[in-house]
């Protein structure tokens, strides 16, 4: 905001005090909430639910959050098993994203996750399998809120047009292009956030992803010693 | 009584034994599609697309029970990073208590079953040991899995 503030500063001639005063407040304002305030587009639809009046976290249901969850699956038919789970996918509102002999990828509804993950597991082996939970909250929060000061920001600097000559105009019209460059950056990030709370991500392997992922342990039980692949596939 | 009389006995012991020290002491049915593979003193199997399975002992020291070194074996399987597929203990066909151990790991660009049943005779622990790559050993699995459950240590 500093920045922005003596960017806004050495816009010359107008009234200095009257811009600083005005972009003062526009960067004082607490982020509105977005739900409250109408899009600025029609692809800028207002998905966030208001937080509580109060300031207190959100309850647990309106949480946004990305799930992740990542599986080394084992099966006798890879081709026909990425067949049946991308068809799956489908059906349950999702999509693959990547499709290679050895890896799926795929993007799924959040509520229907569990019962794909049991598709899944009722598939094949499961080897590894791990589920991880990102809360995207607060920082879905935080740029919802930059997203705001700066747009009130921008419309406060279209006021300024009238009052200003020719070279205020230039150097107005340069800080309204910078913002605008950050208000599309902000929208992107909030958007690659939306579509992560959006869908759940799945990424199923059909092989070991480490490949290097044993390591000797010495047991004291010599004859537990000998009872590895290695020495299994040496003598034999 | 001459020398030869003395010898032809003697060289008949000596041939019994070496036969019978040559001869593994376990058996088990041969599962269909498995050929005996290697020395007459060796118990080991082997299928067309390279499913091997060999059976030897080790001396259950300290003396345990199955169910101690069925455990035992799990954890330290599980240090090394093998990924489990799965436990199954079982009797065999004679009344003789067994578990296998199948683990899964990394080899080169393939993924590869272990498997471990062992049999504690009491002071051996007989081990039979099954590898192959996933792809070629599950359709053998259940087929020595019910040879297996044939299996006899002897002695």
């Amino acid at each position: 905001m500093n920045g922005l503030r003596q960017r806004i500063a050495r816009i010359a001639p107008l009234p200095l005090g009257l811009l600083l005063a005005a972009f003062t407040a526009a960067a004082d304002d607490p982020p509105q909430p977005v739900a409250a305030t109408a899009p600025a587009t029609a692809g800028e639809q207002a998905t966030a639910p208001a937080p509580a009046a109060d300031g207190a976290q959100p309850p647990a249901t309106d949480r946004r959050t990305a799930l992740v969850s990542r599986m080394v699956l084992k099966v006798v038919n890879p081709d026909d098993v990425r067949a049946r789970l991308a068809t799956a996918v489908r059906e349950a509102g999702g999509f693959p994203v990547l499709v290679t002999d050895d890896r799926l990828e795929i993007k799924i509804p959040p509520q229907r996750l569990d019962g794909f993950l049991q598709q899944v597991g009722a598939a094949g082996l499961v080897l590894e399998k791990t589920l991880e939970r990102h809360d995207l909250t607060l920082e879905i929060a935080q740029l919802e809120g930059q997203l705001e000061a700066k747009r009130a920001v921008l419309a406060k600097l279209r006021g300024f047009f009238d009052d200003s000559n020719v070279q205020g105009t230039l150097r107005i019209e340069q800080t309204m292009t910078e913002l605008v460059t950050e208000i599309e950056q902000v929208k992107g990030r909030l958007r690659v956030l939306e579509d992560r709370a959006r869908f759940a991500f799945v990424e199923i392997s059909f092989s070991f992803k480490q490949r290097d992922r044993l390591i000797y342990v010495h047991s004291p039980f010599e004859w537990l010693n000998t009872v590895n692949l290695d020495r299994f596939l040496g003598e034999f | 009584m001459n020398a030869r009389h003395l010898l032809a006995p003697l060289a008949i012991s000596l041939l019994t034994l070496a036969f019978c020290a040559c001869k593994p002491p376990y058996s088990m049915e041969l599962p269909d599609g498995f050929k005996r593979f290697g020395r007459t003193s060796d118990y080991r199997l082997i299928t067309a697309d390279g499913v091997r399975v060999e059976a030897r002992e080790v001396e259950n020291y300290p003396a345990a029970s199955l169910e101690f070194w069925t455990e035992a074996l799990e954890l330290h399987l599980a240090a090394q990073g093998y990924a489990p597929k799965s436990r199954r203990c079982f009797e065999t066909t004679k009344g003789l208590a067994g578990c296998t151990v199948d683990v899964m790991l990394p080899h080169g660009a393939e993924d590869w079953v272990l498997s471990t049943t062992l049999f504690v005779v009491g002071e051996r622990i007989v081990l039979v040991e099954a590898a192959a790559q996933f792809e070629r050993f599950s359709p053998v699995e259940e087929r020595l899995r019910a040879a297996i459950a044939t299996f006899d240590p002897g002695r």
